[in-house]
């Protein structure tokens, strides 16, 4: 069986166990939750981006803040993104929830590309992390740390 | 009942009390599968960040400016090591289970979906604490702003 496929497979049609269902619905409650607070946190991050890039810069203050600003935009996109994929996986799971058995399809869908976007986000914060520490290694600015006091 | 009554087209419809409705299509079962490797991927990718960030705070603490940054460096391990073996420990778990059911172990679905509560429910409560002390966190920064501008004000 390769990692990307089903295997093919004649066997019996699955059924949940009741457990299973419960344990859908569970996740279902958290991901809608978490939705929501992902769609509260992007609105804050892009109103942080636009008073960052609309506020006057002091001398010496503007490099550090031009560099932030898409920082928080690409991080408020990235979370809006995520938001709408963990709430379309909660919709769907409400949908199976009330006996809508092909509702698994389009809810396990999003589930394959919330890891996806897991895994890409975990890629990028390491490389970010990585940029950092030799940064600090060899003595250069960090970006957003020249912040006006 | 009339047993020879000829089946009604509702009948052929309707699903079976409790059984075609908690039915796994077999693509949704192939959807499970393939976010099999991206959960492995997510949990080595967690391991590497958590390896990295603990080398970037033992390196930092020798040129801990003061001592608060020295306890933010060691603070930041006591938080983030636990959380992160947490969300691993999970991740983990689902990429197994998503394995055994690319090999065929069918019942590897009622792992998945606990490893699927597991996950959203990790996720749910640390930004509900995240939430509670980010208020807490203002309400004291409030608090401190209120009380030094009230002995500012003293004569």
């Amino acid at each position: 069986v390769t990692a990307g496929a089903a295997p093919a497979t004649t066997a019996t049609p699955l059924v949940l166990s009741d457990a299973a269902v419960e344990h859908l619905a569970k996740a279902r409650f958290w991901a809608r939750l978490e939705a929501v607070f992902g769609f509260i946190y992007t609105g804050m991050l892009a109103l942080g981006g636009a008073l960052l890039a609309v506020i006057p810069r002091p001398p010496g203050g503007g490099p550090s803040l031009i560099v932030m600003v898409p920082i928080l935009f690409g991080l408020a996109g990235l979370l809006a993104l995520s938001s709408m994929l963990f709430w379309t996986y909660g919709g769907r799971l409400a949908a199976f929830g009330r006996g809508q058995a092909g509702a698994l399809v389009p809810a396990f869908r999003s589930l394959r590309h919330i890891w996806i976007l897991f895994a890409v986000s975990y890629g990028l914060s390491l490389l970010a992390t990585v940029v950092l520490v030799v940064m600090k290694i060899v003595g250069a600015e960090v970006p957003g740390a020249g912040f006006p006091r | 009942m009339n047993p020879f009554e000829p089946p009604r087209t509702s009948d052929l419809d309707a699903p079976s009390a409790t059984g075609d409705a908690r039915l796994v299509p077999e693509q949704a079962i192939d959807q499970l599968v393939r976010s099999g490797p991206w959960a492995r991927w997510t949990a080595r990718l967690t391991l590497a960040s958590l390896v990295v960030s603990v080398l970037h705070n033992v390196i930092s603490f020798p040129k801990a400016k003061n001592a608060a940054e020295a306890a933010g460096l060691v603070a930041g391990l006591v938080l983030a090591v636990p959380l992160t073996i947490i969300f691993l420990v999970n991740f983990r778990n689902y990429a197994g289970h998503a394995e055994r059911l690319a090999q065929g172990e069918r019942r590897a679905v009622e792992g998945l979906a606990d490893a699927q509560r597991a996950v959203f429910k990790t996720m749910g409560v640390l930004t509900l604490i995240a939430l509670v002390l980010g208020a807490l966190v203002l309400v004291a920064g409030i608090f401190i702003g209120v009380l030094a501008a009230t002995r500012g004000a003293r004569p």
